[in-house]
């Protein structure tokens, strides 16, 4: 498909110059496996920034909204930042764009480690995957030489296996490898794809996708840092300034360095929206045995790891007992194989996450749909038989957790059935109210009766039940960058947009969302200005955060993801916590959503206006 | 009154809470000063900014509810009541 803003072929032009004005791509068809270089403009890099943005945007332009996530007519979009793998703070990230088998949603699913910043060194902003390799293949670019390469060997393989045996297939040691592992290739429908060994693309099922198209992993090794498109002097006076706040901060200087995310465990109980047996409850009684501070004092973090150019280092390296090293257990995951499951065996939750990492799951669905299949099972709906050998599906078992994470990953037993996600295992039973989901995806570690404002997130999230499109956790609970009262409704829908747009920059630019824990728009605006040479003010940004967001809504509308699904399951509206500090509250999505749908300028039944869509230049 | 910490305050002090007797009401503010001259002015330093105010991010929950919403430093306590201690955090 040939768009106005493409330019010629560029095979042999020099690129380099000026490039923050252009975004080179690289264009793989799998089908007829053959590429092709080509530029996007620079207007169009200035309107959307990059990773989630830009890529939101070819794929806007390129697909019908309504096709088969898992067809070839799908595309898979790998992007970079703007501030990829230049000495910003958390310059690292990449972002993987396409339609989600999952929700059926725009998907973008972001991921830090070495990859996204080792592919912007070989001069590539973006790789477009289209159609569908005849067997396995993939991706490799060692410094000038791109090939797509038979993959018949890691067919089959682990994330792990894979990563090693891809380098040492293209004779690289320092080479970064992003791949699927089985679940991947099983389409499993909330696959991740994982980079640098345990850093995941993980939620909305991009992984599905790669192994729809038989594209087992991309191996990037630059010969030399292409990166001369930027005033380096000029950013670095901003990364330094930033850097420093970063350091001082007690939440990213000091909190996260040495707890990580799970230092919310205890946060979250104790204000009392710490969603326990599928959202059955809202504290759990042994979140301490699985907390944070568990994982340093029960001796199994053995140190701090962090991705590319980042100063805070959140990432946990642990070492179990029984001798298995790995990274995480993340907050999230913690909370999706724990509290979400009743299950307080640190080891067992661990083995789980690791597992995950091995087999490129999502993390969060993986423990929430097993969370919801207990639910099923202890109320009859799933039958004993159907387990086959494996154990009983109760709240608290910590075999479960390992047992049907490995069955879904393989699609093995009634881990076929789970691997679909809760939604449509719960509809095949006919209780599709058991599933914690929104838009088929399952929700995150926060109960939205206990933050009126995050639920309203989950519900008008554009990927489906999420909580970083919008983390309104930050202020509701944390009190980050001013405490506001959980339970309040006027202000809220305000605060939500704010948060959507400012993140939607966020993912756009390549950096980390925990920076946002300590910079602000302003902030953001001086790093994308120094970078892309650019004058924006700090609204400006925020309207290409909301360009963003509205952009990938129309996405969604085309789709025929109509705005009835801007909803939440109807536990939170009809059961009131049943127990902690938030006691007897329910969800008032009914008092929010017209006012948020107002404050976006979209008409009262949740589409954009022709004028809004002027006004942000989405055609 | 029953003070529970947990985060960096926890592994720092190698200690899950604390019981302070208190006859009359008592501000935050004073039950971190009292806290605070049992180890060696550690609480002011991890909760407040240099004006003494509480650092954003800094939790600090009366019976369930953040102080933010009650009265800030100047909430009243009594001895029945339980108090939780969060240095500034965040995840996600």
């Amino acid at each position: 498909m040939s768009l106005p803003y493409w330019k010629e072929d560029v095979e042999n032009k020099e690129v380099f110059m000026n490039k923050s004005k252009e975004f080179l791509v690289l264009r793989v068809n799998l089908t007829n496996k053959s590429y092709s270089k080509e530029t996007i403009s620079s207007d169009l890099v200035r309107s959307y920034l990059g990773g989630r943005g830009l890529g939101s945007k070819i794929l806007y332009d390129e697909i019908d909204p309504k096709i088969d996530p898992l067809s070839p007519e799908n595309k898979l979009i790998f992007a970079t930042g703007l501030l990829t793998g230049t000495n910003a703070s958390t310059g690292g990230r990449y972002m993987v764009i396409t339609k989600g088998p999952l929700t059926g949603t725009i998907a973008s699913s972001n991921s830090g480690g070495f990859f996204g910043a080792e592919l912007k060194f070989t001069g590539f902003d973006m790789i477009i995957f289209e159609g569908k390799a005849d067997n396995p293949k993939y991706l490799s670019i060692i410094g000038d030489k791109i090939e797509l390469k038979n993959a018949k060997n890691v067919w089959g393989k682990t994330v792990h296996e894979t990563t090693d045996l891809l380098k040492k297939e293209v004779g690289q040691k320092d080479a970064r490898v992003s791949c699927i592992g089985p679940a991947g290739e099983n389409l499993v429908k909330f696959a991740s794809i994982m980079n640098d060994k345990n850093r995941a693309a993980g939620r909305t099922g991009v992984g599905a996708v790669m192994g729809s198209k038989n594209l087992k992993a991309v191996v990037v090794k630059a010969d030399k840092k292409k990166m001369d498109f930027y005033n380096h002097e000029k950013l670095t006076e901003v990364v330094k300034k930033q850097t420093k706040m970063i350091k001082e901060n007690g939440v990213t200087g000091e909190g996260l360095p040495a707890l990580g995310t799970k230092v919310l465990d205890n946060i979250i109980n104790e204000n009392g929206l710490y969603p326990t047996n599928n959202f059955q409850k809202a504290t759990f009684d042994k979140t301490y045995e699985v907390s944070g501070e568990a994982l340093v004092e029960k001796g199994y973090l053995q140190k701090n790891t962090g991705c590319f150019a980042c100063p805070i280092r959140c990432g946990r390296d642990v070492k179990l007992p029984n001798g298995r090293k790995g990274e995480g257990p993340e907050y999230e995951t913690g909370w999706a194989f724990g509290a979400d499951c009743g299950v307080s065996d640190l080891n067992a939750i661990t083995e789980a996450n690791f597992l995950c990492n091995e087999l490129g799951l999502d993390t969060i669905s993986t423990g929430a749909t097993i969370a919801a299949a207990m639910e099923l099972f202890e109320n009859g709906y799933i039958k004993k038989e159907e387990l086959e050998n494996g154990p009983e599906l109760r709240f608290g078992s910590s075999e479960s957790i390992v047992y049907y994470t490995r069955q879904i990953g393989y699609r093995q037993g009634i881990g076929d059935k789970l691997a679909e996600g809760s939604f449509r295992l719960a509809e095949g039973k006919n209780h599709p109210e058991i599933s914690m989901t929104v838009k088929k995806q399952e929700l995150p570690a926060y109960d939205p009766r206990g933050a009126q404002g995050h639920g309203l997130n989950y519900a008008t999230s554009n990927r489906g039940g999420c909580h970083v499109r919008g983390y309104m956790i930050s202020p509701e609970i944390l009190g980050s960058p001013e405490k506001l009262e959980t339970q309040t409704i006027e202000g809220k829908p305000e605060w939500v947009k704010t948060f959507q747009d400012l993140t939607a920059v966020i993912d756009s630019a390549g950096v980390c969302l925990f920076t946002s824990f300590a910079l602000g728009a302003e902030e953001y605006k001086d790093l994308i200005n120094a970078v892309g040479d650019y004058d924006y003010t700090t609204e400006e940004v925020m309207e290409v955060g909301e360009r963003i967001y509205t952009l990938e809504r129309q996405f969604n509308l085309d789709a025929g993801i109509t705005p009835e699904e801007d909803t939440l399951p109807k536990r939170f509206f009809e059961e009131p916590l049943p127990d902690g500090s938030q006691k007897g509250n329910i969800h008032h999505l009914d008092k929010l959503l017209p006012k948020y749908y107002d404050v976006r300028g979209w008409d009262s039944k949740g589409y954009p206006t022709n004028e809004t869509l002027k006004k942000l230049k989405i055609e | 009154m029953h003070i529970k910490f947990f985060s960096l305050i926890k592994l720092d002090l190698k200690k899950s809470n604390e019981t302070i007797r208190i006859d009359n009401k008592k501000t935050v503010k004073e039950i971190i000063r009292i806290l605070d001259s049992r180890y060696d002015g550690y609480f002011s330093e991890k909760l407040y900014d240099d004006d003494n105010n509480m650092l954003t991010g800094t939790i600090i929950m009366v019976n369930g509810e953040n102080i933010h919403h009650l009265n800030g430093l100047n909430t009243e306590v009594e001895d029945n009541d339980g108090m939780v201690l969060f240095p500034p955090s965040a995840g996600g």
